[in-house]
């Protein structure tokens, strides 16, 4: 039943299933880095990927967009978790939860300086624990 | 304004926020962007053609854009208008819409809520010389309500975490929600004013149901809801959450004062 609940599928149309347990447990979240290289040199150190949150103001409860949609991208990295956890895919690269990630990571290294970002690899860890890092990659412009 | 009438305009004020957000970042689900549809129409893969032939034309980045703009529109036309079932189901649908784009939801519960608000008022406004199915219709948005509190409660209470005052400082510290403003960050630092924040969160959640009871109880459990979702904004950033809720009370004050 559990596994049912998981899967991809339910959880599309999770938005008919109520389901109110807000905080009740804080559950560690998967943070997701990346890391670039210039040239053909070594990657350089582990950068978030994700952001941090602006200082919030009051006028932020008529407009959020961009706290919500990093909010989103929180979500999209659990949802790689999951995914991983329950070996969606035999290859966790194909996945589409990979896919999405990746995307938010190349997302990211598009807003540095060109020169900057030749290759890239990133990671997804849990507390101490890697659990997913991906193979180098050349960063297309 | 009827009770019907007022969480018809606060709907549509929350759906005029989520959707006017949802395209302020669309460069996150433009087809350059995050979630881009060409890769998550393959989650629908195994759909049968006729679920996936229109999910094509109104998720895709052209569609959804203009799904979101007609969106929009409803919203601001259902700010200046009496209740309308059209405008309901259309952002029942397009709640739904959004979810699925999402791969779920896009900002947790508020999706819900808004599906089920948006939902329960259209049987209501739909079948309006039907009693019985329109009362069903409150009565779906004011249980859902009292669940959302109840249950949100009583999962609370299971934990030691949450009975000892803990549970709160630990949220802040998950990536994040690990930006509290400097006020919450004072009181959750403080060992009795934490444990003093996580009761009074617990037996406003837990005792909900009270406020079927009278209309007066009613009325002072959802002024405590109203700054409970502020500080929930104030903490967390949930905005979204603080209008979809504000949007269902007007129903069970209604219900309480029997004028449904």
């Amino acid at each position: 039943m559990a596994r049912l609940i998981r899967s991809r599928t339910f959880q599309l149309f999770r938005v008919l299933i109520p389901s109110w347990r807000f905080f009740d447990v804080a559950d560690p979240m998967p943070v997701l880095e990346f890391r670039l290289a210039a040239g053909d040199g070594d990657l350089g150190p582990w950068t978030d990927a994700i952001g941090v949150p602006y200082e919030r103001k009051a006028w932020q409860l008529f407009w959020n967009a961009t706290e919500n949609e990093r909010l989103a991208r929180h979500s999209l990295v659990r949802q790689l978790l999951d995914d991983v956890n329950d070996a969606v895919e035999e290859d966790i690269s194909r996945s589409v939860s990979y896919e999405l990630v990746r995307s938010l990571v190349l997302d990211r290294i598009s807003r540095k300086p060109p020169g900057e970002r030749r290759r890239f690899q990133f990671r997804m860890t849990l507390g101490s624990e890697e659990i997913l890092l991906s193979p180098e990659e050349d960063f297309a412009e | 304004m009827s009770g019907i009438g007022l969480s018809f305009h606060l709907l549509a004020l929350a759906v005029l926020i989520q959707t006017a957000e949802l395209l302020a970042i669309r460069r996150s689900w433009s087809d350059e962007g995050i979630w881009r549809w060409p890769v998550l129409r393959r989650e629908f893969a195994n759909f049968p053609s006729w679920f996936l032939f229109p999910l094509d034309a109104l998720l895709s980045e052209r569609g959804f854009h203009g799904l979101l703009w007609i969106r929009l529109l409803g919203s601001v036309i259902a700010l200046f208008s009496p209740p309308n079932a059209a405008l309901l189901a259309m952002f029942f649908i397009t709640t739904l819409l959004i979810a699925l784009r999402w791969r779920g939801t896009f900002n947790g519960g508020s999706d819900t809520m808004t599906a089920l608000v948006s939902f329960g008022l259209w049987e209501a406004v739909y079948f309006g010389d039907t009693p019985w199915l329109a009362r069903g219709g409150l009565a779906l948005i004011a249980v859902a309500l009292t669940l959302s509190y109840v249950v949100a409660g009583a999962a609370k209470l299971t934990h030691s975490a949450w009975r000892e005052g803990k549970a709160l400082g630990a949220f802040l510290r998950i990536p994040g929600y690990d930006h509290p403003p400097a006020w919450a960050k004072r009181v959750l630092e403080d060992p009795v004013r934490a444990r003093r924040a996580s009761h009074a969160i617990l037996a406003f959640e837990c005792a909900f149901p009270l406020a079927w009871l009278h209309p007066a109880i009613c009325a002072a459990f959802l002024s405590v809801g109203v700054i409970f979702h502020l500080a929930n904004f104030a903490v967390f950033g949930l905005n979204r959450f603080f209008f979809a809720w504000l949007a269902a009370y007007p129903i069970l004050l209604a219900w309480t004062r029997g004028s449904v």
